[in-house]
């Protein structure tokens, strides 16, 4: 039988002070997502409090992915319900989606708008006006370090230009809730840390919430106020990184207790190291 | 020598079969509807060959009057559009491979096979007879329907035919990739430009000549060859003869290929999927001049802007580019009306070009077909930045299906309009409208069928090939099946704007019962756009995304 580790109660108070009232902006009950007659996701629930970074991490196939996608409602869950801010995102789908931004894993965008003019596209679909956004655009141009590309077709762009307009775009629509599926694959070095600090910024500065799938190490432990370990469809332990990393001792890495949790050997991880 | 070549062609063909045995699902038929797909793939197969039987039908029996030296007649026009027909492909043919920059590969193995250590015309000849043995085994059974309506020389003329074209294509793509190699370019465009211009003349001197429309041999040899050596091989020396000249021109083709290939490299490769980036990249720079998205009054203004008016299917580059054609229809059809009221009046009771217009009306279904691949490459590919920021999908919607209707609408009317100039009878042109609101189902039910479509290739197919292979997952096994329903759905299109061409030609429906139905006919059509947005973008907004 799994043992489903959950470290919860030790959830210590969350570092963004200036928010005064915590509240669940996601709450994803019992979620179930079969493929024919594998279980993609199989009864996970989590819940991202206001101004929390909460990261999503497991190996490749582990269900991150999927999860990210129902909770965007872009896949029906077999089971379970996803709320946002209060709204089911199947039965009150405008409600629950006006509050979100969203980053998939391969950002497939026309190819024919340039990246500014995506960007403005989605604005009009939530149906911002010029003028609402024209600030935020610039803004994350520039922190992006987008400048030199954002009048080009999108089709010329490269993997890492294509994934930062996705971030662009998830940000300018001022969502409560953005998810990001690897945001940072492919973006080179100082756009990292600019990301890193910005999204820390908005949780801490707005309240804003993310949900984060991804495999790099300097964003988990660097940015994540709180983490979910998912394998096989199961969430198998979360709470915040102080916690987490708690669970196999004092003075542990991350890496060692996801190695750990996932049944890998600790002492072959470090000698790796 | 072909060893690495057969190993390649036999990894193709086993992969492609995988993916048929996976797609039918045969170990648990209990769980898949593959039996009732079998079937309805079945019965498509049999509409399109009664269909080609029918069309084929008169033009080959005058083909082989022509091949035994009988001079075709004069009134015999089905071959006169036969040759004419020929003379386009033959142009076509020739001016087309010297512009031709890659050879596109339907494979997801393409680059796997590409990293092997293979010589260039090991792995082209590989994919040429992988892709072609397995392109021919799927035929096999559509052959069978042809051969139990007919006879068994027409389903031996049409495989003969079939395995000409497959390898006219690689063969003539080696030719023109070592012409342009050695720089020569245009110079061969040139001469194949001189050689067209010069059959042209023959034709008119002929025609001038004879006072009856003649097409010169040297522009429909190329593609009629094949008719006539296998009807004559089949009336002469017999089956077994004729399946000796097939070994042997797949022999001797395969291995022209080989050498051939040895003058290709990996560059000279492509995919379709790329191969659709690049025509869609060219379309849009040349028809396209677009404004630039900087300001919308609304949501559904951007929407329409980015969907309809920024893509090659905006209303006025559609115009554009159809309008020519049209024109050019109508003034052909007004034209050889006055050619057989001066030579052959007696032909203008006849049906006879009823014939060229059910060969126009069976492109429809293949132009739903191209819908799906432009649906499947863009619109849906960027459908999770409408599903998760566009909170009604109604705004999306509405230029989604106008956006297919107006092309749809644009080429029915092209066929229709040389038909109403040739009966000069005008209230033919209105036929399209009058079939207005089956146009609007097709692409209704192309644009469902094509998410549909997303989800069984993602099962099908490994991820990366969705993402690179673009309009590939429409080659996919199952999804052939559900291309199939498609283009059924075009084909009713068809049939009921055929039936209504022909009603208005009898005499059946009069000026203003015409003119009322039109009306009523546009009106439902509008209604069904209302009506069907709000389920369509309901299915949009609930159904499985994958893409």
């Amino acid at each position: 039988m799994e043992v489903v580790i959950n470290v919860m109660n030790e959830l210590e108070p969350f570092s963004t002070r200036s928010i005064s009232a915590k509240y669940r902006v996601l709450v994803a009950k019992d979620l179930v997502k079969r493929f024919g007659e594998v279980v993609a996701v199989d009864g996970l629930s989590i819940d991202v409090f206001s101004g929390e970074v909460y990261c999503l991490v497991g190996p490749n196939g582990a269900g991150k992915t999927t999860t990210l996608r129902i909770v965007v409602g872009l896949l029906k869950p077999d089971r379970g319900s996803v709320v946002i801010d209060g709204y089911d995102v199947w039965t009150s789908r405008r409600e629950a989606l006006m509050r979100v931004g969203y980053v998939p894993d391969y950002p497939n965008l026309p190819s024919y708008l340039t990246p500014l003019e995506f960007l403005y596209y989605v604005a009009a679909l939530r149906g911002f006006k010029k003028f609402d956004v024209e600030e935020y655009v610039r803004y994350y141009v520039d922190i992006l370090n987008m400048s030199d590309d954002v009048k080009k077709p999108i089709r010329a762009l490269s993997r890492g230009g294509l994934q930062k307009t996705a971030i662009a775009a998830s940000l300018i629509v001022k969502p409560k809730l953005v998810v990001m599926d690897e945001p940072l694959t492919n973006i080179e070095i100082d756009t990292q840390v600019t990301f890193k600090r910005e999204i820390l910024r908005l949780a801490r500065e707005f309240g804003v919430s993310f949900l984060i799938s991804s495999h790099m190490l300097p964003l988990i432990e660097g940015a994540c106020s709180r983490v979910g370990i998912i394998n096989k469809g199961k969430l198998v332990l979360e709470g915040s990184m102080d916690s987490v990393l708690r669970v196999i001792g004092e003075r542990a890495r991350f890496e060692d207790v996801y190695m750990k949790v996932l049944g890998r050997d600790v002492e072959e991880s470090a000698r790796g190291s | 020598m072909l060893k690495k070549a057969l190993e390649v062609a036999r990894v193709v063909f086993v992969n492609h079969l995988k993916s048929l045995w996976r797609a039918y699902d045969l170990k648990k038929p209990r769980r898949s509807p593959s039996l009732l797909l079998l079937v309805v793939q079945y019965a498509i197969a049999l509409l399109l060959a009664i269909n080609f039987v029918l069309v084929a039908h008169g033009r080959l029996s005058s083909l082989r009057e022509y091949w035994l030296g009988i001079r075709p007649p004069k009134n015999e026009l089905m071959n006169l559009a036969g040759d004419v027909l020929s003379a386009l492909f033959t142009s076509y043919l020739l001016t087309h491979y010297f512009k031709q920059r890659k050879l596109v590969v339907i494979t997801p193995d393409h680059e796997f096979l590409l990293y092997q250590p293979l010589q260039p015309k090991e792995l082209y000849a590989g994919l040429v007879i992988g892709l072609y043995t397995y392109f021919t085994v799927t035929f096999l059974p559509w052959l069978f329907i042809v051969i139990l309506f007919t006879a068994p020389w027409l389903g031996f003329t049409i495989f003969y035919f079939f395995v000409y074209i497959m390898f006219a294509d690689p063969i003539l793509f080696i030719v023109s990739s070592i012409v342009r190699k050695s720089g020569h370019s245009n110079t061969a465009l040139s001469l194949a430009v001189a050689y067209i211009a010069i059959g042209v003349a023959h034709s008119a001197i002929a025609t001038a000549l004879d006072s009856w429309p003649r097409v010169s041999p040297l522009l429909t040899y190329l593609v009629k060859g094949p008719y006539l050596l296998a009807i004559a091989l089949c009336e002469s020396i017999g089956y077994i003869a004729i399946l000796v000249c097939l070994v042997f021109t797949i022999s001797a083709a395969v291995l022209v290929i080989y050498i051939g290939g040895g003058r290709l490299d990996v560059s000279d490769f492509t995919t379709l999927g790329e191969a659709y980036e690049v025509r869609l990249r060219q379309a849009l720079a040349k028809s396209l001049k677009r404004d630039v998205l900087v300001d919308w009054s609304s949501t559904s203004d951007a929407v329409r802007k980015v969907v309809l008016e920024f893509t090659v299917y905006n209303p006025r580059a559609v115009l554009r580019r159809y309008m020519p054609l049209f024109i050019s229809l109508v003034i052909a059809g007004y034209a050889l009306r006055c050619v057989l009221a001066i030579y052959e009046p007696s032909l203008l009771r006849t049906r006879i070009f009823d014939y060229v217009a059910i060969l126009a009306y069976s492109m429809i279904p293949g132009v739903l077909g191209t819908f799906v691949g432009e649906l499947l490459s863009n619109e849906l590919k960027y459908l999770w930045v409408t599903r998760v920021y566009l909170l009604d999908l109604n705004h999306f919607v509405k230029p989604l299906l106008a956006k297919y209707v107006i092309v749809y609408f644009v080429i029915l009317s092209s066929i229709t309009g040389f038909l109403a100039s040739y009966r000069l009878n005008p209230l033919i042109a209105l036929a399209p409208l009058v079939s207005s609101p089956a146009i609007v189902l097709s692409v209704f039910i192309t644009i469902r069928l094509s998410l549909v479509l997303t989800k069984r290739a993602k099962h099908r197919e490994p991820s990366t090939s969705v993402y690179r292979l673009g309009i590939m997952p429409a080659l996919d096994p199952v999804a052939q099946l559900l291309l199939a329903l498609v283009m059924t759905s075009g084909l009713i299109t068809s049939v009921v704007t055929a039936t209504i061409v022909e009603l208005i030609s009898l005499g059946a429906l009069t000026y203003w019962v015409v003119l009322i139905v039109a009306t009523a006919s546009v009106w439902i059509s509008y209604s069904l756009i209302k009506l069907l947005c709000k389920p369509l973008a309901m299915f949009l907004a609930k159904t499985d995304l994958y893409l």
